[in-house]
């Protein structure tokens, strides 16, 4: 078996680590890096969603005794009110490569990624 | 007499390299509809093109780079193919690179760049691509998608055109990106491979590999007889991989037609005879 060397004056042992050694180490370490970012790698992004909740709302004036009354209090007023959540997910690497794909996650000041929209995504990259 | 088999095969491999480039085309445009866009490409090829089937490597490494994240999937999509093919991804794969292929066939004066301003592509792959989306995030003028003319040409005009004819309001792409893709359009017709040779960030990548991937383009100097028909051949102005611009060598196996060079791995079976420029273990 003969081993080829680009050029005739590089030496056995530096063909050997250029075209054996180097491409075999970056073919592991690719494939680790494919195998870790597919399954392992996620990071957490903040979302913004926003939640119906039903609050009874006292009415503006109370008999006295309340509800204790003899004649009952008047009915508590029901009202939905929305409230705005910061919810924190782990998203994986192959959802984040699709997320930036179409601007979807952010870099916050603070340092944290927050996702960009509420509700339907975007279909295009912003850029 | 296996080298000159392979030799052949090679030959009629290069000269149906339009069709090979022709049916990369038919996967990166996404004939089933799949939008894969969890997956990372291994050739340039806008994500944002409504018949893109897999995402830019490019576009992944900028805006991971602006939220301050590692890239693994686009990395290890790179390093494994840069590590096997280097730059065949280049002339074979790339859709951009066949586009550019393609204007070239023109008949107008073609002018070879100097070997020097292959070295832009490092600079566009390290200011673009990497340091100012991290220091200066995604809505910085500089960030690399806003200037890609491929995102410009398979993303932005595909776009504008769909907004024109649905009646809604157009969204045209900015005059910096128009004007790039003007400049690179316009170049291709009086250079060739333009974008490659001189700005392509992964083609800096790809090109970085050619040094020490498995497959590669083997100069046989034994063999040479300093006709310069390779220099003839290289469209890239090169000597094949003699030359240390073999960074911008997009493996085209044009100057496979000289014999003096072929396509080899690392383990090669040769005769003594030619292996001069090589050295020999007992078998």
């Amino acid at each position: 078996m003969v081993f080829c060397s680009d050029f005739g004056k590089e030496t056995f042992m530096q063909a050997i680590v250029r075209r054996a050694v180097l491409p075999a180490l970056l073919l592991i370490g690719g494939l680790a890096s494919l195998i870790y970012g597919a399954k392992f790698h996620f990071a957490s992004v903040v979302e913004e969603r926003e939640r119906e909740t039903t609050i009874e709302v006292p009415p503006p004036f109370l008999p006295p005794f309340g509800e204790a009354s003899p004649f009952g209090g008047p009915p508590f007023r029901k009202e939905v009110v929305k409230e705005k959540l910061l919810v924190t997910t782990a998203e994986s690497e192959p959802a984040l490569v699709r997320e930036v794909t179409i601007g979807g996650v952010a870099l916050t000041p603070a340092g944290a990624l927050k996702r960009t929209y509420s509700g339907k995504a975007p279909s295009l990259c912003p850029t | 007499m296996a080298k000159d088999k392979s030799g052949r095969f090679v030959l009629k491999l290069a000269r149906r390299r339009w069709w090979i480039q022709a049916g990369f085309l038919l996967v990166w445009l996404d004939p089933l509809m799949l939008r894969l866009h969890t997956v990372c490409a291994p050739v340039f090829h806008c994500y944002s093109c409504p018949l893109a089937t897999l995402a830019c490597p490019i576009g992944v490494l900028a805006n991971f780079s602006a939220i301050h994240l590692v890239p693994l999937l686009a990395l290890g999509t790179l390093a494994v193919l840069g590590a096997v093919l280097g730059s065949f991804v280049c002339g074979w794969a790339c859709p951009f690179g066949f586009l550019q292929d393609l204007v070239a066939r023109m008949p107008t004066p073609k002018l070879a760049l100097p070997a020097w301003t292959g070295h832009f592509r490092y600079g566009v792959l390290a200011v673009l691509v990497l340091a100012i989306p991290f220091f200066f995030g995604e809505g910085h003028p500089l960030f690399f998608c806003r200037l890609c003319p491929a995102g410009a040409l398979e993303a932005a005009a595909p776009n504008t055109a769909r907004l024109a004819l649905a009646g809604e309001a157009i969204v045209w792409p900015t005059a910096a990106k128009t004007t790039i893709l003007v400049v690179i359009l316009g170049a291709m017709l009086f250079t060739w491979r333009p974008w490659c040779t001189v700005f392509c960030p992964l083609g800096a990548i790809y090109g970085l590999c050619n040094r020490i991937s498995l497959l590669f383009l083997h100069f046989h100097q034994d063999r040479c007889k300093e006709c310069d028909v390779c220099r003839s051949l290289c469209r890239g102005g090169g000597r094949s991989e003699r030359r240390i611009d073999g960074l911008r060598c997009v493996r085209c196996l044009e100057c496979t037609n000289c014999h003096a060079v072929t396509v080899d791995t690392i383990w090669e079976r040769s005769d003594k005879k030619s292996s001069a420029g090589t050295d020999s273990l007992p078998a």
